[in-house]
């Protein structure tokens, strides 16, 4: 019984490394065309009133930025996941072209969203950081870009990247 | 700093755009050429002028060709839960007074249980261009902004920068065919407001909208816009006569849905047409209920229990009966653990095949009851584990096992349970392709309902289904009904092992739609002789001798037999119906032309299908009536996927087989027939719809 479960936790533990590995060499990919290091400033004025400087916030701990949009289909499920992280780590995100203040902010009172959010309404932050795609997450450390995804990100997902980072 | 670099930019823009002009003295452009950003490749678009110049109302049309690649898709008017329209800023141009954009009828994508409504692969977009004045030149200098997604979202800006010399141009026959193609998908508006009705039940948060004077054929599409805060999901549709009635659920993120007052459209689609009302929605009540989920369960119990007594699942029923019969002194309490872990097997099966159709669902595909037996691998899964369980009813394997393995499996008594579960499983698997009364209704409510109707639904059919063993279950002393064990048991498993085997070869004939026949014919006989072999082995030549006739006398009055071969039945009965290719088109056109057309949606795997035909459709007075002059018969062959098919089906609210329906020049929208035919619902049906 005992050896069972052992070769058990031994194939999860082998199964978990390699989606290990396989997510980050994507990940790489993806970020391929992506600068790495000095990285564009992200200070601007949080819907609740805060000043949020990335550069400041970033020094000595890693930060997920998320960039996401009300009508982006498939953040409705990548945001929730956000959402909880941001209990726990610092989080900035940047609703991109979602309307004025107000709309992005019904939609988050109507998704119960409690993170962070810079409305950056006219894509200026996105052109800024070369945000092509929604939903995009990095992870940002001392000014410089650790991990960069797109598209369906789980929570244990987003975790990981930030632990490594 | 930005707002300067901002209004340089459009110092130089504003340069850049009249340098052009003077260009444009010389050379016309009247399409910008195919645009791609290097960044987003998937996307290219191009916006030509057609040529043509609308002198009554200044205007000249134009169209924007989008082609996306792969899954990318862009967006109609009104998305729904995701994606934005595309639209122009036409900031620098002059000499445009306005802009008519217009949007061909959408396709409706599902993703993870999120509603949108755009377009795939190609899409062209007719757009007016209205003009001051067809004397000058018309600088067109727009930004167009372009959403696309698959599970990312792209936003892109593409420049369009033309200067065209309106009396200089000349018919782009490509720029016009894409137009007109685009056009006739536009759907037409109608400005009669007496059409229609949208009325806004404030307390149920729903709209009823009302369409009368119009004829549809089939069930159509409908799409409610004009609140862009406001999503619509549709609850139900009744069409009677010439009017059709729609509940839509309304809700929106931005608070409070309010929506008196507000000018909204409805867009109705069949499969011939495409309308487009407006008006404005005045107060009042949701009139129609529409079916209630409490009612579409009960409809799921029946269905599940009249299932067991169909065809399929018969043999399963036989396969439980005889391991109570050969163990009658078992304890209640054991019975009662059998008959439950039965009942677990079923509705653990069912939440699998809810599962499944989930997920189907998320990923938009086509979906229907029964579909899995439209999959070669299934079948052949099927036909190793009937032809199993077949043998095994017949001993066979208990005589193959050593001593050994024979008393540990004796000994394991508690791990018994297992195999009831599979049998429950087993009995749910081989109930799929039987359809039954009632059953239709709830799956294809469920399969149009949200995620948690969906398995409530199928909850209740499992249950329903599991009923017969939930009563033993309950009621374990009912086991003391039974005859009292003999030698007559060993004759009964033979006979019940016999009817598996026929359900195994049934099986075999459905792969005919994969492999060639003669691989058919080897695969038959092979498991045939496997299954006499085993019975001589173990019962004797005689007693096969008296199986095989039983069975074949059985056989010829029982619809498993009737499945197993139709060429067989076809030499008995008359099959010389000349079925027409399921098409829409042509039943609206036999129907204009005074006919009156049967139409027969089937599958081989689908022995209600098969019930259906030789009991009443071969039969007379059907089969006579058929064969009038003034009919047409007309099948859809579901045995293998079919995109147009399953549209079919769904067009007419139905998600499975067999589906029947006759239209005629009283009906053009067809009279549905129930899923079990009898002589009397197809005549008079047909009766009605020719108006004889």
């Amino acid at each position: 019984m005992k050896q069972r479960l052992l070769g058990w936790s031994k194939q999860l533990a082998i199964f978990l490394l390699l989606a290990l590995i396989i997510t980050a060499v994507v990940d790489v990919w993806r970020g391929k065309d992506f600068p790495k290091d000095n990285v564009p400033a992200l200070v601007g004025m949080t819907l609740a009133g805060e000043e949020v400087d990335l550069a400041e916030l970033s020094k000595d701990q890693a930060v997920v930025v998320y960039f996401w949009a009300t009508w982006c289909p498939v953040c409705s499920f990548v945001s929730p996941a956000v959402d909880t992280l941001s209990e726990y780590y610092p989080v900035v995100t940047v609703a991109l072209s979602s309307g004025e203040n107000l709309r992005v902010k019904k939609y988050m009172q109507h998704n119960e969203y409690d993170f962070d959010v810079v409305n950056d309404e006219n894509y200026d932050l996105g052109k800024d950081w070369k945000v092509k795609v929604t939903p995009t997450i990095l992870i940002v450390k001392d000014g410089e870009v650790k991990w960069l995804t797109t598209g369906f990100t789980s929570l244990p997902g987003i975790w990981w990247r930030l632990m490594m980072s | 700093m930005k707002t300067n670099f901002k209004t340089n930019f459009k110092v130089i823009k504003t340069l850049f755009v009249t340098c052009l002009l003077f260009i444009s003295a010389s050379i016309s452009a009247q399409t910008t050429g195919w645009l791609q950003d290097p960044s987003h490749p998937p996307i290219q678009l191009r916006f030509m002028l057609t040529g043509q110049v609308d002198k009554t109302n200044n205007t000249v049309p134009a169209v924007l060709e989008v082609k996306l690649a792969d899954d990318w898709k862009t967006y109609w008017r009104s998305p729904g839960d995701g994606g934005i329209a595309p639209s122009i800023d036409w900031q620098d141009s002059s000499n445009l007074v306005n802009t008519d954009w217009q949007w061909p009828v959408p396709k409706h994508f599902t993703l993870l249980g999120l509603d949108t409504y755009g377009y795939k692969d190609t899409v062209s977009f007719p757009i007016q261009l209205q003009l001051e004045d067809l004397n000058e030149p018309l600088i067109l200098a727009g930004k167009l902004t372009l959403s696309s997604c698959t599970t990312i979202c792209v936003l892109t800006d593409y420049d369009i920068n033309m200067s065209v010399d309106i009396q200089a141009l000349q018919a782009d026959a490509e720029a016009m065919f894409l137009y007109n193609r685009s056009i006739v998908q536009v759907p037409k508006k109608v400005a009669d407001e007496n059409a229609i009705q949208l009325v806004w039940d404030q307390a149920n948060s729903q709209l009823q909208a009302t369409v009368s004077g119009y004829n549809w054929l089939g069930t159509p599409t409908l799409l409610i816009d004009g609140d862009l805060d406001t999503s619509f999901k549709l609850k139900t549709t009744e069409v009677t006569g010439d009017s059709v009635i729609a509940v839509f659920d309304a809700s929106s993120w931005l608070g409070d849905v309010e929506l008196i007052d507000k000018p909204l459209n409805l867009t109705v689609i069949d499969s011939e047409q495409a309308l487009e009302f407006s008006t404005s929605v005045i107060a009042g009540q949701v009139t129609i209920a529409g079916q209630s989920l409490v009612g579409i369960v009960l409809f799921a119990l029946l269905g599940g229990l009249i299932l067991n007594i169909m065809p399929c699942v018969l043999p399963v029923l036989g396969m439980k009966l005889s391991t109570i019969i050969d163990a009658p002194r078992v304890e209640k309490g054991k019975i009662r653990q059998q008959f439950l872990a039965s009942a677990a097997g079923i509705v653990v099966s069912f939440w699998l095949l809810a599962a499944f159709i989930f997920a189907l669902k998320v990923s938009g595909q086509a979906i229907g009851w029964g579909i899995q037996f439209q999959s070669p691998w299934f079948i052949a899964v099927m036909v190793v584990i009937t032809a199993v369980f077949s043998l095994n009813m017949l001993g066979a394997f208990e005589f193959s096992l050593s001593s050994n393995v024979q008393t540990k499996l004796a000994t394991a008594g508690d791990d018994s349970n297992r195999g009831h579960f599979l049998q429950g499983m087993f009995a749910t698997l081989l109930a799929t392709p039987c359809s039954a009364p009632f059953l239709g209704t709830a799956v294809a409510y469920a399969l149009g309902a949200d995620t948690l109707s969906l398995f409530v639904i199928f909850t209740a059919l499992a249950v329903g289904m599991a009923l017969p063993w939930l009563l033993v279950a309950t009621f374990p002393s009912l086991v003391g009904l039974l005859p009292k064990p003999g030698r007559w048991m060993g004759s009964v498993k033979t006979v019940f092992a016999g009817l598996l085997m026929l359900t195994c070869l049934w099986l075999v004939t459905l792969l005919s739609s994969f492999l060639p026949t003669l691989v058919i014919y080897v695969l038959f006989s092979v498991v045939s002789l496997v299954f006499i072999g085993f019975m001589i082995k173990l019962k004797g030549k005689r007693a096969v001798l008296i199986s095989v006739s039983i069975g074949l006398l059985l056989g010829s009055a029982g619809m498993l037999a009737a499945s197993l071969t139709t060429s067989k039945w076809s030499q008995g009965l008359p099959d010389d119906l000349v079925w027409q290719v399921l098409d829409t088109a042509a039943i609206e056109e036999q129907v204009n032309a005074g006919k009156t057309v049967f139409v027969d949606v089937t599958a081989d795997w689908c022995i209600t299908c098969k019930a259906n035909k030789i009991g009443v459709v071969l039969q007379d007075p059907v089969y006579s009536k058929l064969q009038a002059d003034n009919m047409v018969t007309m099948k859809g062959d579901w045995t293998v996927r079919s995109e147009k098919v399953t549209n079919y089906l769904q067009n007419n609210g139905r998600f499975g087989v067999p589906f029947n329906i006759v239209y005629g020049p009283k009906a053009p929208n067809g009279i549905p027939l129930p899923v079990i035919l009898t002589d009397d619902a197809v005549i008079s049906a047909i009766k009605r719809a020719s108006g004889e």
